[in-house]
């Protein structure tokens, strides 16, 4: 089931959450119970086959925890290790097979010329998700930081709807002390309103600021799939495009489900602050996507040394930890040259703040244009690398990356000349090229890219507006700043539903997420 | 005022915000919807009023049209002696690309696939032995071709007073439909009418309680009247021969087709992804009964003719030049060949349609060709309605 449709905003939401406070009437227990069966039934909408893996995998896990968490208590490291391995192992093994089998089997092909083939394999909804939040629960369990082994509230933990297919990747240490709070369970107006808005600011970005882009973004993708020679005019046309559509699609997806969470009066973590204003490529890990850098961090880059062993070992450590973390987000050569990108650009800024500091300069000391040079300069590096990212293959990327660098030239379309008047005059006069172009960057996405530009560099994000009311856990220190603050005043209240229902009334294109792939 | 009051009476507010703009445009698009979402007596009506008038209309919905065009087909049995099937494809082609004598409905209807067509030609075959000519588009960009299976028989007879209609499209549906933007905004522009209407009150109950709006005249001339909610005095729907206006869609502008066949040709494409997947060969089982068919109605006097309808100048060609879908399509051309040599079939082969001198702008996307460049392909073929022996089995006009 789709956040964006119908049958969810007006049937099961209301549904689940009049049953949830109704039976915490009766008993938290139950209406946890009830939560669980409701995230069950949202989940199996979209595949009811894949619902049993789902449960397989939370009850595999939970009891894989329980025996590593008695051979902790006993202080049996040794068997300790073998439940972890054995577990890790199995989820690892389960996410390979439905997600990388196929990739694995062609690139084998591709090199041996061999016909080696497991058929089509459907990649379950969320499995990237569910994997990895038991991963971590696992990973826990070992180092001896669970106390909780309720199985309702696992069960709710992993499987809890507003995260279950395109996360935020939650920690069970963020979330188990919540269910099992009796406050969680007491309805609350103040969670009711701030949840409502949060989800209409959500679902507002999805639909009326993500969906448009998209459909900018595709035809310029598939001309270079197709191998159109593409203009840089249209090549960094659908790159921005597709650069706000990411952005807005899966930050909407984001704050819709913190704003479900929070209507059921559980706080989720933030995942994503205003990446886009980064001054660099390691602050733009601290605010895209962060439950998932907090997760590659923590489970991954940690326990294979950090910066504990040296320079040259933490860039290695960076480079493996990205190109896994691009492996993750789908079964592709295109992901894996993503993630690669982003691992040499995180070694090269690590690289250049070393070399500050031996040089004796403060790295993170600038001026007002040096900051504002820092924040063009990481854009421009992410929008190359969701280039890689978005092509259907390497061939398409090189295609758009090459007309990007202007090797085909720059061509405006010739009906802008009389528009800019004698700005369009000098421009011509001054070498500029106005021409018959083929539609692929009209005057409606010029005025988007400007538009959306200013806000994702100027704009308060949606947890600096609502932070007056502690919208989700993980909130940086300057959350805090900023004017324009949401307060339960009724103008608020009415832009709110104008949002809600001018999204509603678009529902119609419904598209699903792009995270949901992953 | 403590904290619960506060952001109790904001979600009140909320809320009521919320149901003041979507209550009404339920209730009123759902008043709308239930003529506009289809029902028996509104198809019949809008039959009878073109029967009488040779006007242009539609039954709503306009993407559901089969029973418009049974009750249609049936009340012009009497004076056709051709039918043209498919889908929405072939809604351009009209009665004045055929000579006189031979006389058509255009019995096409949306989203129809290759497996009901030869169920239709079946049905006409057997229940209507002075037809004499079908032409059956093969809609291979669309992939039904394609897909594997038997034919669906099919039973044309127009629908009864009593039969069911309305029931037939569930509640949810219904409600979707009327919060979707296209109907807000048709909305809008009823409201807008009827706000400046001489007679608003009446107006609104005309608009809203009654099944159709007043006749009025297209610009050729022709009457037309509105059955559905939308697009009215437009002009859109069909015209007595069965075929479309698409007054409701704008033709291209050339600057769009290379995006156009730059999307279409990619793997992913819909025109792309059957190819990829058949390997191109069509379905051998509807081409069979496609070719008893063809056996009788040459029996008849007249003939089957299978058309590949004209797709967007260059795209025939890209298809046949990308790596992913020119096997494919080769194929598909390689069986129909031999088949229709074996059938003693001519397939009108417009798919590369700029070798019939269409444009970009004689289409509103890359599948959908409007009248004009149909009339390109067909003013080739007038010899063909009265010597179609003299016409050689196979693909026309074959390798240019």
């Amino acid at each position: 089931m789709l956040f964006n449709s119908n049958a969810f905003i007006f049937v099961f939401l209301p549904l689940t959450l009049a049953g949830f406070f109704l039976l915490a009437r009766i008993s938290t227990q139950l209406a946890a119970a009830w939560l669980t069966a409701a995230s069950l039934f949202f989940y199996g909408w979209w595949n009811p086959a894949y619902l049993g893996l789902l449960v397989a995998s939370i009850v595999c896990n939970f009891y894989f925890g329980a025996g590593i968490g008695r051979a902790v208590a006993v202080h049996a490291q040794p068997r300790a290790k073998g439940w972890l391995i054995a577990a890790i192992s199995a989820n690892l093994l389960l996410l390979a097979y439905f997600k990388y089998a196929n990739f694995f089997l062609g690139s084998f092909n591709h090199l041996t010329g061999g016909g080696l083939s497991l058929g089509e394999i459907i990649l379950p909804l969320g499995i990237s998700f569910f994997t990895f939040t038991q991963i971590a629960f696992l990973a826990d369990v070992y180092a001896g930081k669970v106390r909780e082994y309720n199985f309702i509230h696992y069960g709710l933990f992993v499987t809890y709807f507003p995260h279950l297919i395109a996360g935020p990747v939650l920690h069970h240490a963020e979330m188990m002390p919540q269910f099992r709070r009796a406050e969680t369970y007491r309805f609350s107006y103040e969670n009711v309103a701030v949840g409502l808005t949060i989800f209409a600011i959500g679902l507002f970005k999805k639909i009326m600021l993500a969906d448009p882009m998209g459909g900018y973004a595709r035809p310029v993708f598939d001309a270079a799939a197709s191998g159109v020679p593409l203009g840089a005019l249209e090549a960094w046309g659908g790159a921005l495009a597709y650069t706000f559509q990411l952005y807005f699609d899966f930050s909407g997806y984001s704050d819709m489900a913190i704003g479900l969470s929070r209507l059921f009066g559980v706080t989720l973590p933030l995942n994503f602050h205003s990446p886009y204003r980064a001054v660099n490529i390691i602050e733009f890990w601290r605010r895209w996507h962060m439950t998932l850098s907090r997760f590659l961090r923590d489970y991954l880059y940690v326990p294979l040394g950090g910066n504990r062993k040296g320079p040259a070992r933490r860039y290695l450590n960076l480079l493996i930890t990205m190109v896994l973390g691009g492996l993750w987000h789908g079964a592709g050569w295109t992901f894996v040259l993503w993630g690669a990108l982003h691992g040499a650009y995180l070694a090269i800024n690590h690289g250049w703040q070393l070399l500050c500091l031996r040089l004796g300069q403060d790295p993170q000391a600038s001026s007002v244009v040096g900051r504002a040079c820092s924040i063009l300069l990481t854009f421009v590096a992410v929008v190359v690398a969701w280039v890689v990212f978005r092509a259907p293959d390497l061939d398409a990327a090189v295609l758009m990356l090459k007309a990007m660098a202007g090797v085909n030239g720059l061509v405006l379309p010739d009906f802008w000349l009389p528009k800019w008047g004698i700005f369009g005059a000098w421009l011509a006069a001054h070498g500029v090229v106005f021409g018959e172009t083929r539609d692929l960057v009209t005057g409606g996405l010029i005025n988007w890219i400007w538009v959306l530009l200013l806000v994702v560099w100027f704009a308060p994000n949606t947890q600096q507006f609502m932070s007056a009311c502690r919208p989700a856990l993980m909130l940086p220190a300057d959350t805090t700043e900023g004017r324009l603050k949401w307060t339960p005043r009724p103008i608020y209240a009415l832009i709110a539903a104008a949002m809600l229902t001018l999204a509603i009334f678009n529902l119609h294109q419904q598209s699903e997420f792009l995270y949901f792939q992953f | 005022m403590s904290e619960q009051p506060i952001h109790r009476r904001y979600v009140m507010i909320f809320a009521v915000a919320c149901l003041a703009i979507l209550l009404p445009v339920v209730v009123l698009n759902y008043l709308l919807g239930l003529r506009s979402l289809g029902g028996v007596a509104v198809v019949l009506e809008a039959s009878r009023w073109q029967q009488e008038t040779r006007g242009i209309t539609y039954a709503p919905p306009l993407s559901a049209n089969r029973p418009f065009k049974s009750a249609r087909l049936f009340d012009r049995l009497p004076e056709i002696n051709a039918v043209v099937f498919g889908s929405s494809t072939a809604m351009s082609i009209t009665q004045e690309m055929f000579p006189p004598g031979v006389s058509i409905y255009n019995f096409s209807q949306t989203g129809n696939v290759l497996a009901t067509v030869v169920g239709e030609v079946e049905f006409l075959l057997q229940s209507q032995p002075a037809l004499k000519w079908f032409v059956v588009p093969f809609d291979w960009a669309l992939g039904s071709p394609y897909w594997p299976g038997e034919s669906r028989p099919q039973d044309l007879a127009p629908p009864q007073p009593d039969s069911p209609g309305e029931d037939a499209v569930p509640i949810s549906q219904r409600l979707s439909d009327a919060l979707s933007l296209p109907r807000v905004k048709n909305l809008a522009a009823i409201l807008g009418g009827v706000a400046r209407a001489s007679s608003p009150y009446q107006a609104f109950g005309e608009m809203f309680m009654h099944n159709a709006g007043e006749p009025y005249r297209c610009s050729d001339g022709t009457p037309a009247r509105d059955f559905d909610t939308i697009f009215r005095s437009t002009c859109t729907g069909f015209r007595y021969d069965g075929s479309a206006t698409f007054a409701n869609h704008e033709p291209l502008s050339p600057q769009r087709t290379q995006v156009l066949i730059a999307s279409a040709v990619v793997p992913s494409s819909k025109y792309a992804t059957a190819l990829i997947k058949s390997g191109g060969d069509p379905n051998q089982r509807l081409l069979e009964q496609l070719a008893v068919g063809a056996r009788v109605m040459r029996e008849r006097g007249g003939a089957l003719v299978l058309l590949l309808p004209p797709l967007l100048p260059g795209l025939d060609r890209a298809l046949h030049e990308a790596p992913d879908t020119s096997a494919a399509l080769a194929r598909t051309r390689q069986v129909l060949a031999q088949w229709a040599v074996a059938a003693r079939v001519v397939v009108i082969d417009a798919g590369a349609s700029e070798r019939f001198g269409c444009a970009a702008n004689e289409f509103v996307d890359e599948h959908h060709a409007l009248p004009a460049c149909y009339a390109r392909v067909f003013s080739r073929l007038q010899d063909y309605w009265s010597h179609p022996a003299a016409f050689a089995p196979g693909l026309w006009p074959g390798k240019q």
